[in-house]
């Protein structure tokens, strides 16, 4: 089984899915973060030791297989019935960002903000333990990957190589964001392939660098925003990141390149 | 130059800057309740992180700062932002974000980025984590369904569970009374975890070095003892090399130039690891045993 996580408004993701579903990745089921906190259901287990079980997080590159050894997994019963077992995906295209929680009723603010942290802290326990290839993988700081500030992202894409604007930290509050002008364009990274906006303007060469940043803020998968700039090295100036790109922008050349990363698992694991 | 964050008053914190004082280092206290008087102005210009602080009427320009000692608390906790008006708190938050964000760009020693501590808002997540550092961690169950956290009561004899998340964070027993009340977990999961007896052991890794702190305790959770009405005796304690290096690998591995490791010793002669906390309240451990952790900090600061 694949699985695309989202949330529920997430219309680049339906849309994934649906390509993905063309290509023949079967099955493949979409679940929404609202499904998943509304479980009948749920047992997420941790063994006591390595070696207890098969480890389906860290595939061995060398055999093609999958390693003996870490067992943690996870059993839901999804409201509508439908059974979700670690054991059985394959591979996931992640885009949650929260576990959402409106369906419940807390007594209390400091009962909310418990019951949020708990359920955030679960489902980013599930999601390490879910599939050797995970689009993007989770971190403590994002669900769908670490969610960075303006400044780490800045120092990060001077560091692969790509021109930034200086910015500044201060304790004044920022004004509100302010929409991108309309001569930015996004790109868009997975795996070491670079999509690029159907019928965009060509940014130079540019694909190194934007490789060396998805891959040093550990995403597969990344949105990069770039201003033109006649300026500047290559041509354009860095102006944001994502990790969750619109991937529609990118049209069909981005579902074939995720269906093939999908797709590109060790033969035991399938 | 050295910056500590914090409430200055807090024991760790004041511990560490008597350390730095002792030492003769150049430090200075960026205390988050005087926010208002602390302007921040920092430039990042491609990979150049430049600017200054003001600590106590001091100006600390950032290209002097070697090593960062941060705990600091919830900014929306602050006594100062009880009853504030809008723009005190737009204030406050703005300045916590700067601050939050150098401490996470800021070249040199930190104790800690958030990056790294972060793993801690996981139990089950970080749990992970320290198995594949070789670890023993004892068996574990995050359930929503109590006829399964009976079955693995019945299994493991006596269990305990605790929050998933590093929010309301206590251990207890999973007695008769808490038993009686599994039908409630129907509406948020819960974490319950096989009930390892033995010796507590804190390791607290400090940039490599390792002090460790052993606790012979009555209690499941030996940091409450007081609460509970029972006891907790600290004594320091020499861990076997392979372990202390085991320790120093796991706190890098997670990124922690500070890290307080919870050790279970069974008695037959097993290490598990509970967890990892990424800003120990090592003062308890120093104040109880005279061992030099505050020391050994001051001394990680000062290098790069």
């Amino acid at each position: 089984m694949w699985l695309v996580l989202c949330d529920a408004e997430d219309r680049a993701a339906h849309w994934a899915a649906a390509g993905l579903r063309e290509r023949g990745l079967d099955p493949l089921e979409v679940v929404d973060a609202g499904t998943l906190t509304r479980t009948e259901r749920s047992a997420h287990r941790i063994e006591e030791e390595r070696g207890q079980g098969r480890d389906r997080t860290a595939p061995d590159p060398s055999s093609g297989a999958a390693v003996e050894g870490d067992r943690a997994d996870f059993e839901l019963t999804l409201p509508d019935g439908r059974g979700l077992a670690s054991d059985d995906v394959h591979g996931v295209v992640n885009r949650l960002t929260f576990a959402p929680l409106h369906h419940l009723r807390f007594a209390s603010y400091a009962d909310t903000v418990y019951a949020m942290a708990e359920w955030d802290a679960l489902v980013l326990s599930w999601l390490q333990c879910l599939a050797p290839v995970t689009v993007n993988r989770p971190s403590p700081l994002g669900l769908s990957g670490t969610l960075r500030s303006p400044a780490e992202w800045t120092l990060l894409a001077a560091a692969a190589g790509l021109a930034v604007s200086p910015l500044r930290l201060t304790d004044t509050p920022d004004d509100p964001p302010t929409d991108r002008p309309p001569s930015t364009r996004t790109l868009v990274v997975l795996g070491d392939e670079v999509y690029r906006v159907h019928g965009g303007d060509a940014l130079g060469d540019l694909s190194p660098a934007c490789i060396r940043l998805a891959r040093s803020a550990g995403a597969d998968l990344l949105g990069i925003h770039l201003e033109p700039d006649a300026h500047a090295r290559h041509g354009a100036r860095f102006a944001g990141a994502t990790l969750l790109p619109d991937l529609r922008i990118a049209g069909a050349p981005v579902l074939d390149g995720l269906y093939a990363y999908l797709a590109r698992l060790p033969a035991r694991s399938r | 130059m050295i910056v500590v964050c914090g409430i200055a008053s807090e024991r760790p914190i004041a511990l560490v800057t008597d350390a730095l004082r002792r030492r003769g280092l150049p430090y200075a206290v960026l205390h988050q309740r005087r926010f208002a008087d602390s302007p921040i102005d920092i430039r990042v210009d491609g990979t150049d992180v430049s600017g200054h602080l003001r600590c106590n009427g001091r100006t600390v320009s950032c290209s002097d700062v070697t090593g960062i000692y941060t705990r600091l608390m919830d900014w929306r906790l602050l006594p100062g932002t009880r009853g504030a008006d809008g723009e005190t708190l737009r204030h406050c938050q703005a300045w916590h974000q700067a601050l939050a964000t150098w401490i996470e760009i800021a070249p040199g020693r930190v104790m800690n980025r958030a990056s790294a501590t972060a793993t801690n808002r996981s139990k089950p997540y970080q749990a992970q984590l320290i198995r594949r550092a070789g670890f023993r961690v004892p068996e574990t169950l995050v359930t929503d369904d109590p006829d399964r956290a009976l079955a693995f009561r019945d299994r493991h004899g006596r269990v305990v569970y605790k929050s998933i998340s590093s929010v309301r964070s206590i251990v207890r027993l999973l007695d008769d009374e808490a038993t009686a009340r599994l039908p409630r977990i129907r509406s948020c999961p819960v974490q319950f975890q096989r009930y390892v007896t033995g010796v507590n052991i804190r390791v607290h890794v400090v940039a490599g070095e390792v002090v460790a702190t052993r606790i012979a305790t009555d209690q499941v959770d030996y940091r409450y003892a007081g609460r509970f009405g029972g006891r907790a005796d600290l004594t320091p304690w020499t861990p076997p090399r392979e372990l202390a290096l085991r320790c120093a690998d796991l706190a890098t591995g997670l990124g922690l130039a500070l890290a307080g490791i919870d050790l279970v010793l069974t008695d037959d002669g097993e290490f598990y690891c509970l967890e990892v906390n990424p800003s120990p309240a090592y003062s308890f451990y120093e104040d109880h045993t005279a061992q030099p952790i505050s020391d050994a900090i001051a001394r990680a600061l000062l290098g790069r």
